[in-house]
């Protein structure tokens, strides 16, 4: 119930970015908020449940990102959790610096990622070294905000289970 | 067995779980235009979801800078707030229906001149959401409109790109921009022709177009419009123009130029979807 609440808030969330960003003038690319889900998930869940969480919000991102290779995401975000599950234990996601950094390695693990894959199962892709710098915008802006775009997500521990698992984020 | 599975099912799920989205990349790639089913699906929900929120949302704008409007209007002058309400009201309404009608008349005007073109509006529903891509997504809203793959999408501007995934009203258009678009371009006037190719800059709509090292030089602001030679893209749509041609340089056997694109897809709210073009046959979608 917990995972599928915080899914359909990641749904609802990545339908109003880009209309609302397109109002707002900002490219809707520049905030990667499956990212912030799956780092959320790792943080604050179960390890299975998480993992399986995790790969449905990548299969969102896919459903949401379009011309991109069904699965990609979801295979990204699969291996991400593995990651971030591996990191949480020295590194706190419920401190703001900690999350900053996590959140950083893990945009530039994703791009990475999705080079990687893009090579190896996208015919039509250009394999070219500056595609690697068009992911760092994005990288940056999800890491400063990350904290604040934790709040939707420990939005729903509070309504649903009464957890506070970021609350000493914005204290 | 059971028990097996029940005391490893973590590395059993996360197995499984890792496999089947390398299953569906290797499907998805494998398909150059025609979609599979797990993609027709996911884009269907994903697209209605995007055109209803992108409606709310452009209401609940436009509903706010009305508010905004009309709050600056009192502080100015109490006592005619009500009148002037009423007519500051009318006055955006008027504004935006007759940019409205511009926008429709010029796809019209389209229309008529290019009367050689089966040509269907789509209203843009959503935009990039990956820093890697240069695509977007329109929904078609005309009956019996539906959109299908390597049909090209056009403004009464110029080129906008071309349908790369279709399921029902709804179609991923694959920008110029896009390191993946490849159209068959010539020089307006020249006819020296060449291959457009997307550069994939997020930070400005540009592509590169390539032609043969024994073509003579471009000069500046010389003009590319599609070749029709792909018979994706009918003859004549105008692409972009050659800002720099002394930046031309060599990209193996071509030279290459950078090209500015005529139409921002960043500014687009309708485009045309080309269904078809007298008198040629569209060359089946591959498998």
């Amino acid at each position: 119930m917990r995972s599928f609440l915080l899914l359909l808030v990641l749904v609802l969330l990545m339908a109003v970015q880009s209309p609302l960003f397109a109002v707002l003038g900002i490219r809707p690319s520049l905030l990667d908020l499956p990212l912030i889900a799956t780092l959320y998930l790792a943080s604050s869940s179960r390890a299975l449940r998480g993992f399986v969480a995790s790969v449905g919000v990548g299969l969102i991102a896919d459903a949401f990102t379009p011309g991109g290779l069904l699965g990609m995401n979801a295979e990204i975000h699969g291996i991400l959790y593995l990651l971030a599950l591996g990191l949480v234990a020295r590194f706190p996601l419920s401190r703001p610096v900690p999350l900053l950094l996590v959140t950083s390695v893990s945009a530039v693990l994703k791009t990475l990622m999705f080079y990687l894959f893009s090579v190896l199962f996208d015919r039509a892709f250009e394999p070219r070294a500056e595609a690697l710098l068009w992911g760092l915008p994005t990288a940056l802006l999800t890491a400063v905000l990350s904290p604040l775009l934790f709040l939707p997500f420990a939005g729903v521990d509070r309504l649903v289970q009464g957890r506070r698992p970021t609350e000493s984020l914005l204290r | 067995m059971i028990d097996f599975l029940v005391r490893h099912r973590f590395p059993v799920v996360v197995t499984t779980l890792l496999i089947l989205p390398l299953a569906l990349m290797y499907e998805s790639g494998r398909r150059d235009s025609a979609s599979s089913i797990p993609e027709r699906a996911t884009m269907a929900v994903a697209g209605w979801l995007q055109g209803l929120v992108g409606g709310a949302v452009g209401g609940l704008s436009g509903a706010a800078s009305d508010y905004v409007a009309l709050v600056n209007l009192h502080e100015d002058n109490e006592r005619l707030r009500q009148a002037n309400e009423r007519l500051v009201s009318e006055a955006l309404e008027a504004k935006k229906l007759a940019v409205e009608n511009q926008s429709l008349r010029r796809l019209l005007e389209m229309k008529r001149v290019r009367h050689d073109l089966d040509l269907v509006p789509a209203t843009v529903v959503a935009r990039e959401l990956t820093p890697f891509f240069r695509v977007g997504r329109i929904s078609v809203e005309t009956e019996g409109g539906a959109p299908q793959a390597d049909q090209a999408v056009v403004t009464p501007m110029g080129l906008v790109g071309r349908v790369v995934r279709a399921t029902g009203s709804t179609a991923d258009v694959m920008l110029l921009a896009d390191t993946r678009s490849r159209v068959a371009c010539e020089v307006l006037g020249r006819g020296i022709l060449g291959l457009m190719v997307g550069s994939g800059n997020p930070d400005a709509y540009v592509a590169r177009f390539q032609v043969s090292q024994t073509e003579a030089p471009l000069e500046k602001g010389a003009v590319i419009v599609t070749s029709g030679h792909d018979r994706v893209f009918p003859r004549g749509i105008e692409v972009g123009y050659v800002p720099r041609p002394e930046d031309r340089r060599q990209a193996g056997p071509f030279v290459e130029y950078d090209v500015m694109l005529v139409v921002n897809p960043a500014a687009l709210s309708e485009v045309l979807v080309v269904r078809g073009v007298a008198g040629q046959s569209r060359p089946a979608a591959n498998p």
